[in-house]
Formats: C-alpha cells, structure tokens, sequence
C-alpha cells in the first residue's frame, strides 16, 4: 500500500495547482474500472440482491452548454457503459443484509449540479455530474494504479454517502451534528468493515479525489450545507486510521522536519471519532442487519481495481 | 487569528488527551479548595432541586479576581446547576470555576469525561466581555446580547459534550456541531427574548472570529511557524484537520438553526441578508432533524415537570436582552 500513501502526499503538495484539462472521454475512466473491477466474487458465496433497494440508470438529458459542449455526449458515454456493466446491481447485493422496512430508489440521473439533495420518499440520486467530475480530476493523477483508485473510490464513497441519507430517513435514526458529515461518517465506517482492499481504495480514493477539488472556501460559501473538500478529506483519514491504525498508521508519520498528513492533535482524537460512530451504528444500525448475510458479504470481494487486487 | 477565538476552539483538540490526566488530579482536590460562599447566600428557586450538580468556585489568581467576583456574586454556577436540573443523568455532573491558565493553556469552558466536570474559566469571562462590541451593530447585536449569549452558548455547547458522554447518545455527525446544535435547540425552548439573545450573540461571536481570520486561509504562509499546531491552523489544507467547524461555519449554523426553528422570530437574518436565502431554504429541515434527535435521545432523560418550571422561569435579566 505503499504507492497509494506516496501518491496522497503527492497529490498535497500539488493541491491548487491542478489545472483544468478538456478531456475527450470515449471510454469513460469509471466504465473502464467498471469493467476492471466487478468480477463477481471469486470464490465466497453471491450475496443475493437487497430485495428493498431498487436501481435504476436514467437516460442523460441533453443540458449541454457553451462552457461544456461536450456535456451531453461525456454523460451518453457514462450511460451506456453502466448500463452494461451495472454498478448499482453491485451495491444491491453489497447492501444484502440491510432490512429496510421500505423500498429505496437508487438512481443515475442527470441533475443540472454535482448533487441532488434526498428527500424523504423520492430516489437517492447520483448525478452524471459527479461522476463526469470524478472521471475528470482522476485524470489529473499521473500514477495510474493511483488514478483508478480514485475512481473507484469515490464513486463506491458516493454511492454509499448518497444511500446513508435515505437509510437515516428508513430507519428513522436520530442525527446529531451535520447530516452531510454524518453520511460520511457513515460511509467511511462501513467501507471500513471490510477486507483492507476494499478500506483503502475506499478511503484513498476519496481522500484523493478531495484533495484534487479547486473549490476555494471563503466567507457566504461555508453557509452550504456540505462540508468544504478539505474538512471531509480529514474526517475520511480520521476515522480509517481510527479503526485502523495499523494499516494507515502511515500517514501520521512524517520524515524529520516535515509534517505527518494527519496532524498529531487530530490523530489523537481518531480513536475516539471511531468509536463514536461505531457506537451509534450498534445503537441505530446494528439491529437491522442481518447476521448471517453480513458474513456473506464481508466474506466476498467488492469494488477491486485488478491493480490492487493482484 | 484572534486569541480569543483560538481559545475557544482551536486548541480543545491538542487538549484533549491531557485533560482527562489533569483534570483527575483537580477533581480530588476539589472538596477541599472550594471557595466559602461569602454571601449574602443564594436563595434556590423552589422545585428546581436536582443533588447531581454540584459547584465549586476555585481560588482565582490576580488576574482573574474581577471574573470570580462577577460569577459568584451572580451565583452563576448555582443558577446553572438549577437551570440543569430537570436533566436527569446518571452521574454527577460538577461544575467548576477556575484558573485554566496556565494549567489547560486554555482560555475556554471545557468538558472534561475523565472527571465529568464542567470547567467554567474564569479568563474566558474577561475575554467575551473585550470582544462584545459597545455600540449596537448593524445586525442589532448590543453588548448585552454577546455577552450573555456568548456564556450561555458556550455553556450549554459544553454541556452538550457532558450529555452525549454520559447518556451515550449516538452522534453521526461530528461531535462540534453536534454540542453547538445542543446549545441552539437549548435556548430556543425559551421565549422570543431569551432566544434572539442567545443566538444573536453566539452567532456575532463567530461572525467576529470569522472576520478577524479565524476561518482557514486560502494561501500558504510563506514564514511557517515552529509550533506544529499553528503552523497546521495556517496552513490552507491542513487548517481543517480541527475537529471543530470554521467560524463561519459555526455563524451560519447558529443562525439557521435559530430560523428554522422559529421563522417569524428570526425572519429579519434572511432580510438583512446576515443568513442566505439558499441556507434559509434548508433551515427548517435542520431544526425538525435536530428537534427529532433530541426526542429521540435526551428527552427521555428530563423531568417533564421540572422543565415545564424552567421554561417559565426568567433566567435572563431584561438587561441582559437588550
């Protein structure tokens, strides 16, 4: 894992200097690790499918613009390579042991901005935007094993960060503190769960992927609901290296005279920030899993790029 | 940066790990170095009787002579443990006034688990009377309300740590907002006054902090410091390692949070612009999230008699809301 821990320190020394690239995408980065990385698991039992969680890919709409003529035929690309290689599929068997009491929606659509904010009853939405722009910042990262992580990384961190809203709004779970962080929290907490693979590209690739974002943050812009790049990216390497500090003890170290990518006061509280969600998920969560298809799922193998997997 | 600000709620992280240590030690000492009242003595509000706060003024050093002298002359660690006690918790909760300098390094109220104390410094009292303004402001902020919304935010934010440690209340979200959410659920239970007090002047604060630099630069410092957290909280990245949100983070959560509850009461922030249309859309959403969390959570924990007498009682002095 040494590679992607040097790839992050990287990619911060570089932070604010990523500059725009026009990419001319005829096979979208995130189709390519859609085909890369969705082998059916190998050799443990297939979950079956959440029969709670339904998906859907709807055709992109033609909101092509002067800026971005290209738009329309980026997200036609993304359209038809899910289509065949169905990713959200992937998540419905990964969310097998979840007893939902209600059905949940999860859709592909076009939405006119990066997010499309959940409301109670309607579909959970990832928008052609936001994968437009993970492909598009991934390919500012030279180091391609690094680069495909990013992408599976942040769309699996998507995915899962967009669903926890509508299981908080299911499961009628009461949320302290902002509910944008809490569904990061929660998405890191769960990606955490599984085998180191699945942890680190994960967390890496999202941690990455913020790190990459240009959004400057200053004054009215931090009365938005979602929390600026740079406070996620710590809150994601927060609770990993809180649940694990084996595995991304790393980035608390630091040769001398340099400082550690998590700040020594930060770390210090990780252990705690950990618990605390891991707490609420037993308290909250927990009840509605089902345990035997919870070992099913941890025992198969998700969202691998067949770089890190070999 | 202002140190005021940077006392509040920059340095509580690099704390943390050596309060629970320090405060043990302070906990011990404590049945014998409280101070005797020395009168005239605090008569208790009746029915508002609860044993599991108890209270102690520690000996204030020169400097913080004045604060002692206003805190417990006003029996404000008394009027709180009253204030707290329909909150039925399973342990004791202690409230203390003290020195934090040079102990804590620290200038702000804290929480402490290790000792499950409340720490009210006494130096946090002198820094929120220099930093409320003397004249009204543009937002109809006076020096009263930052004053007495700034003690009474910062209270009840502390608090808010206390009773997601000891009621183990699951928190999702980060824990920060999660106790400025507590200390604005709080003081919008209260009538229009005490409400628009609270808010008003917890919110000036962070508007004050955010103008003074408190919120992360967007450029490197070319001249890094040698102190590791500074130069962290300098840095445009690594500024937002800090567990706590951004001053004007904390502004606008304050302000929506007090909109979304009560809209009428708090239309003139989306006048005046001082909170964002497109914030303001979301607010009540916010409030029904928290008021839910809240049920849900803590609640079950308060004696429904004792708060009734609470919410009726005046806590705040008229002067004290202008």
């Amino acid at each position: 894992m040494r590679h992607l821990i040097a790839g992050i320190d990287q990619a911060r020394r570089s932070i604010g200097s990523v500059t725009k690239r026009s990419i001319c995408v005829a096979a979208p980065a995130v189709v390519w690790w859609v085909m890369q990385a969705l082998p059916a698991p190998a050799q443990a039992p297939v979950p079956p499918t959440n029969p709670q969680i339904q998906v859907d890919y709807i055709q992109p709409k033609n909101n092509s613009t002067a800026a971005n003529p290209n738009q329309f035929a980026e997200f036609t690309a993304i359209y038809a390579w899910l289509r065949v290689r169905r990713p959200l599929e992937e998540i419905q068997k990964f969310l097998a042991p979840v007893r939902l009491p209600r059905q949940i929606k999860i859709q592909v659509d076009t939405c006119g901005a990066e997010s499309r904010p959940y409301v109670s009853g309607n579909p959970v939405t990832i928008c052609y935007e936001l994968i437009d722009e993970i492909e598009k910042l991934a390919a500012s990262v030279t180091d391609p094993s690094l680069r495909q992580t990013v992408i599976v990384g942040t769309f699996t961190q998507t995915v899962l960060h967009e669903l926890a809203y509508a299981v908080f709004d299911v499961l009628q779970v009461p949320i302290w503190g902002r509910i944008d962080d809490a569904a990061d929290r929660l998405a890191a907490f769960v990606l955490l769960q599984f085998p180191g693979d699945v942890a680190h590209t994960a967390t890496v690739g999202s941690a990455e992927f913020f790190l990459l974002s240009r959004k400057t943050w200053t004054g009215i812009a931090f009365a938005d609901t979602t929390s600026p790049e740079a406070q996620r990216f710590y809150n994601y390497l927060c609770i990993a290296y809180g649940g694990d500090n084996l595995d991304f003890g790393g980035w608390t170290q630091a040769p001398q005279g340099q400082d550690p990518l998590l700040p020594d006061f930060r770390a210090k509280q990780c252990g705690y920030e950990y618990e605390q969600v891991r707490h609420s998920f037993n308290l909250r969560i927990m009840p509605y899993i089902d345990p035997d298809l919870l070992l099913q799922v941890k025992a198969a193998q998700w969202f691998l790029p067949d770089e890190i997997s070999k | 940066m202002t140190g005021l600000a940077m006392s509040f709620f920059r340095l509580a992280a690099a704390l943390t790990v050596t309060l629970a240590i320090q405060t043990a030690s302070l906990t011990r000492a404590l049945a014998d170095d409280c101070l005797q009242d020395p009168g005239p003595k605090y008569q208790p509000i009746q029915g508002l009787t609860n044993g599991g706060y108890p209270i102690c003024y520690l000996q204030p050093n020169d400097t913080n002579k004045a604060a002692y002298t206003a805190l417990q002359s006003r029996h404000i660690l008394e009027v709180y443990a009253q204030f707290l006690s329909p909150l039925q918790l399973p342990h004791p909760l202690t409230l203390v006034a003290l020195n934090c300098q040079p102990t804590f390094n620290s200038d702000s109220p804290f929480y402490s688990s290790g000792d499950r104390a409340l720490h009210f410094c006494y130096e946090w009292y002198n820094d929120v009377i220099k930093a409320a303004p003397m004249a009204t402001t543009a937002q109809g902020v006076t020096r009263a309300n930052v004053i007495t919304g700034m003690w009474a935010g910062t209270l009840l934010h502390e608090t808010g740590h206390a009773v997601f440690d000891m009621l183990d209340v699951p928190v999702f979200g980060r824990e920060e907002d999660a106790a400025d959410q507590m200390a604005a659920f709080i003081a919008l239970q209260f009538s229009k006054d005490v409400q628009r007090t609270i808010i008003k002047g917890f919110a000036y604060f962070w508007q004050i902090a955010a103008k003074d630099g408190d919120d992360p630069p967007t450029a490197t410092d070319p001249n890094p410091l040698k102190d590791a957290i500074q130069r962290c909280l300098d840095d445009p990245l690594c500024a937002y390692a800090d567990v706590h949100g951004t001053a004007s983070q904390r502004l606008y959560n304050t302000l929506c949070l007090g909109y979304g509850g009560d809209p009428d009461a708090f239309k003139d922030f989306v006048q005046m612009g001082w909170l964002p249309k497109t914030r303001a859309d979301d607010c009540g959403r916010e409030y029904h999230q928290l008021a839910f969390a809240f049920i849900k959570t803590v609640l079950p924990f308060i004696d429904p008699d004792m708060r009734k007498k609470v919410q009726s009682t005046q806590w705040l002095l008229p002067t004290e809301m202008q």
